[in-house]
């Protein structure tokens, strides 16, 4: 073994200015090779008696990276760029903490131009690795960052069409003015009636149990998913500058809610301000000139008093 | 209104200070009845009233952010800037806007506030911001020796002295001449003057010691002059100079006049009430501040006076004087008080005052706004306050959070009793701070809404939960009747009696055996009529052991008199058994009428609002009686007040005249006497 030969630690650091003035030169990423034929133009032996070896120029390329001032890119390429975020690196950026976004609405900011199929496949695998969760179905697909609330068993399939149905005839019900006893003593007969002839299986999901047939039939209204998505509306319309400060007219809060919920009511949406308002999540601050409030029949009227806006706390 | 606490669930410790409440809200010499809660937040704060019982912590992120920004621009680290405070009405703007008015809060942070009523057309604009101005640099009062004005012309003037005493001749050119004493006396009066004119040490010592007197020493015209030239931004502008020279008079107060009139003369030339030629005499130049260019010019040349450029002109010896800034307030009261009625005064008023803020460098804008009048405006003052309006999402103010709704709950109940050693003791020792409530019903009764919405509900739910509260019969029955009063503050008199005999009905019911009980007679029936929309009830009265019984009759007619009456006459006593049938006819205001032949058996009266209040108070307590009657003295007390209220209303005459009339029945063994209708007529009736 010859003497001679440096250690490669040793000669690594007389490299570093070679090595930034070749990766200066261009934009683009190189490889190890296309780096040793750019060092090679510069004057760097490369054969021969006074050859430096392919080991010493990757320590000093190492140490570049080490030092930050070099990158490792795809495909073992190097430059002295950061490489651009990776497609799920990118998506997660992009959805805020209380955010829901749609495939679709992520395509247009992603760098890259990455195809359909590779932004599909990201957000696969994001949502397996638990880092996104996925909302809805079909063309109502969203990805957030949230778990999505757990719906209560007569809000999610299979039951949530018979419950629904089951609701519409307890309401008629109800308008007969029977006394409850009466109803449940009815519904539990017809009930026993029906079991004999019929699959266990069928009957059970909509089996009367006392939660059913007692005074409250009609459960909690489904908050959760309203309130999100008013929530959503909301922060949407705070990015105009017209409600900068984070006050919202209540009737364009309806509209922006109303594109996101297609078939919501007036009333609902009523209801749901003002549960999150004794909540005391929002805010509902009146208007004084009522002479000058447009589509009056969206704002809240109480105690002779309009409430026109809307700021959540 | 859900009541908020039952009162079987109060401690005896709770109920006495309930109780102790209860006395102290009915307000002496009034008739009403006064809840902690009764003062709405923005009535509470202004300059002349304590805003103590109120709590500082409300809205100090944006109080503390205003009062950054009055340091950044007194300072000259900013440009003058405009504020806009919006909010929904109540929620405590004009509340925030009066926070800055306390004298001392203005001394600490170096502004002064500017802003008064909104009752001025936007042609007055400039005249009624001179006003202000002076107003402001003159407070307290322009007769007081330490007015910001005062103090800011003596330092101008004591450093003016400096400066002219720092060179070792330049001063005596500016000295004064007893010009009148040389014409006279000739040189004479020359050689007196020159052994009496001061020495350049003494003038030193009297300016170092702010002795006003050696202004006297200098010679007005040459001293203004040279103080124009020093301290004047537009030392070229002639109206600036004028103006100056007038203010600078409070160092040459006028021998001939008292020092206050001479300051006071100044103050009204300001105001442009003085219409004299005393100035034209003194200065030779005639100017009067009557235009709106001259007054803007002295609003200017006023503000100018306390900027930083001048301030750090006055510094001397190490005794800094500190800049001012005026605080410009335009607060906006909601609704018809608004400041102007159309779009292009606002245009005119913010040109105006653009002009102002654009020209001076010490000049913080406030406006508050309605969020819908913001929204409208916005627009129009971009224009001329081109990106100096500070946005910011604080300044549209929030409703109380629930910490800060029960720190004012519990700082005005504190404040409402502090003049009461007993009661304030006696409430901190309670546990419950939140009496007659607790923290959770006052947060969800009464929170998350603006402050005077909050302060509105918590007055109502406070007076109607110590209605309940039993003290003594005449505690709770002033206590009823006062609110019984502002229930019905609107209603006139005929309104407010309308269903008089139904409150005398019910007062029977409650209060019958009371009433009666002076009298030997017993109401066996009583009964409701109408008769054409008038009124009546039927009394069917007998004596104790005896069968006869006599029928009286109480209407309560409204505004038309003779018709109703005559009705009234000819159905109930028209035709009937004279010592049998009578009539009482009441009404709120006095009225006359000859009942003719019917006289004897007809009798009027007055039901006025007070006498309907009394009448109701008296039922409201009668729900009380079994309380006053686990206590014998008190059971009395209520008796004879009952009595007492019936002897100063028309109906101890009812009474009376009833009990004439049964014991005339009685009495009397003549036949009874029937009156045909067409006997009646031919006597005239």
């Amino acid at each position: 073994m010859s003497q001679d030969v440096e250690p490669a630690a040793l000669i690594a650091p007389t490299l570093t200015p070679q090595i930034r003035k070749v990766m200066s030169a261009g934009l683009e990423p190189k490889t190890f090779a296309q780096l040793k034929n750019a060092l090679k133009a510069i004057g760097l032996s490369t054969a021969g008696k006074n050859k430096v070896a392919d080991d010493v120029i990757r320590a000093a390329l190492q140490e570049e990276i080490v030092a930050g001032n070099a990158f490792e890119h795809e495909g073992k390429k190097y430059s002295n760029q950061a490489p651009p975020p990776s497609l799920m690196e990118q998506i997660l950026k992009q959805i805020g903490a209380t955010e829901k976004k749609a495939a679709l609405d992520l395509t247009a900011q992603l760098t890259g131009a990455p195809k359909p199929s590779a932004i599909t496949k990201a957000l696969k695998d994001l949502v397996a690795a638990g880092k996104l969760f996925v909302h809805g179905s079909g063309k109502k697909t969203t990805y957030t960052k949230f778990k999505p609330p757990e719906l209560p068993w007569y809000e999610s399939e299979p039951y949530q069409k018979s419950f629904d149905a089951l609701l519409k005839a307890a309401k008629k019900v109800v308008d007969t003015g029977k006394p409850w006893e009466e109803i449940q003593t009815a519904v539990r007969q017809s009930l026993d009636a029906t079991a004999e002839n019929t699959p266990h299986v069928i009957v059970e999901p909509v089996v009367p149990t006392p939660a059913i047939v007692s005074p409250p039939v009609v459960p909690s209204p489904p908050h959760i998913d309203l309130r999100h998505t008013i929530r959503e509306a909301y922060d949407y319309l705070c990015k105009f500058v017209e409600f900068q400060d984070k006050l919202v007219e209540i009737r364009r809060l309806f509209y922006e809610t109303e594109k996101r919920i297609p078939g919501l009511t007036v009333n609902d949406f009523h209801t749901e301000l003002q549960l999150l308002e004794k909540a005391w999540l929002i805010e509902l601050h009146e208007i004084n000139e009522v002479r000058e409030a447009k589509d009056r029949h969206l704002a809240i009227e109480r105690d002779g008093r309009m409430f026109y806006y809307l700021r959540w706390k | 209104m859900d009541t908020p606490v039952k009162t079987a669930d109060w401690t005896t410790e709770e109920l006495e200070v309930l109780r102790l409440f209860k006395e102290r809200a009915p307000k002496p010499n009034s008739d009403r009845n006064l809840s902690p809660f009764d003062d709405r937040v923005a009535r509470v704060a202004n300059a002349s009233k304590s805003i103590d019982c109120d709590l500082h912590e409300m809205h100090q992120d944006v109080r503390q952010r205003i009062l950054t920004m009055i340091e950044n621009v007194r300072e000259g680290k900013k440009k003058s800037q405009v504020l806009l405070l919006a909010g929904a009405p109540g929620v405590g703007k004009t509340h925030l806007v009066n926070c800055f008015h306390p004298p001392e809060m203005q001394a600490e942070h170096g502004y002064i506030f500017v802003g008064g009523s909104n009752a001025w057309r936007i042609e007055e604009f400039q005249s009624q911001l001179l006003d202000w101005v002076v107003q402001a640099v003159t407070a307290p009062s322009p007769s007081d020796n330490k007015h910001q004005l005062l103090l800011r012309i003596q330092a101008i003037g004591f450093r003016a002295a400096e400066q002219l005493l720092e060179q070792p001749n330049h001063w005596k050119a500016v000295l004064a001449r007893s010009g009148g004493l040389v014409s006279r006396f000739g040189p004479l009066a020359r050689v007196r003057n020159w052994f009496r004119r001061p020495s350049r040490e003494l003038l030193l010592e009297m300016v170092n010691k702010r002795n006003e007197k050696v202004f006297a020493y200098f010679d007005e015209a040459a001293f203004s002059t040279i103080i124009c030239d020093r301290f004047l931004a537009e030392t070229s502008n002639q109206l600036h100079r004028y103006v100056m020279r007038v203010l600078l008079t409070y160092l040459y107060p006028d021998r001939n006049e008292n020092i206050v009139v001479s300051r006071e003369r100044v103050l009204h030339w300001l105001a442009g009430h003085v219409k004299d030629d005393y100035f034209h005499r003194r200065f030779g130049v005639t100017l009067e501040l009557d235009k709106k260019y001259t007054q803007f010019q002295a609003v200017k040349l006023l503000t100018h006076l306390f900027s930083k450029e001048v301030s750090e002109a006055l510094a001397s010896g190490g005794v800094p004087t500190k800049p001012r800034l005026l605080f410009l307030t335009f607060d906006q009261v909601e609704g018809r008080d608004e400041l102007f009625e159309s779009d292009d005064d606002w245009m005119n008023f913010f040109a105006d005052l653009g002009e102002l803020y654009g020209s001076l460098s010490n000049v913080v804008i406030l406006f508050t706004m309605t969020l819908q009048m913001r929204n409208r405006l916005h627009s129009l003052m971009e224009r001329q306050f081109r990106e100096r309006i500070v946005m910011d999402e604080k300044f549209v103010l929030s409703f109380p959070t629930k910490a800060e709704l029960l720190g004012v709950y519990h700082n005005r109940v504190a404040d409402w009793i502090k003049s009461d050693p007993d009661t304030s003791s006696k409430y901190q020792a309670v546990s419950n701070s939140y009496l007659p409530f607790t923290a959770d019903w006052i947060t969800d009764h009464a929170g998350n809404q603006s402050i005077r919405s909050s302060m509105d509900m918590l007055d109502k739910a406070f007076l109607k939960t110590l209605g309940d509260i039993v003290v003594g019969p005449h505690l709770d029955l002033r206590y009823a009747v006062n609110e019984i009063a502002m229930e019905q503050l609107d209603a006139d008199e005929w309104n407010y009696t309308v269903n008089h005999l139904d409150t005398v009905g019910q007062l029977f019911d409650v209060s019958g055996d009371i009433l009666c009980n002076s009298f030997n007679f017993r109401i066996q029936a009583r009964t409701n009529h109408e008769l054409d929309g008038i009124p009546y009830l039927t009394f069917r009265i007998v004596r104790p052991n005896e069968s006869a019984s006599i029928m009286v009759h109480l209407a309560r007619i409204g505004w038309a008199l003779k018709k109703p009456l005559d009705k009234l006459v000819d159905k109930l006593l028209k035709g009937k058994n004279r010592d049998r049938n009578f009539l009482m006819v009441v009404r709120p205001t006095e009225f006359n009428y000859d009942a003719g032949r019917y006289s004897e058996l007809f009798l009027t009266g007055l039901c006025p609002p007070d006498v309907e209040s009394t009448f109701r108070g008296l039922i409201r307590i009668a729900s009380n009686l079994e309380t006053y009657s686990s206590d014998p003295t008190c059971y009395e007390e209520y008796h004879s007040l009952v009595r007492q209220k019936i002897e100063e209303s028309y109906l101890i005459e009812f009474l009376r005249f009833v009990d004439e009339r049964m014991e005339a029945k009685l009495s009397s063994s003549a036949e009874i006497e029937i009156v045909e209708p067409a006997q009646a007529e031919m006597e005239g009736v």
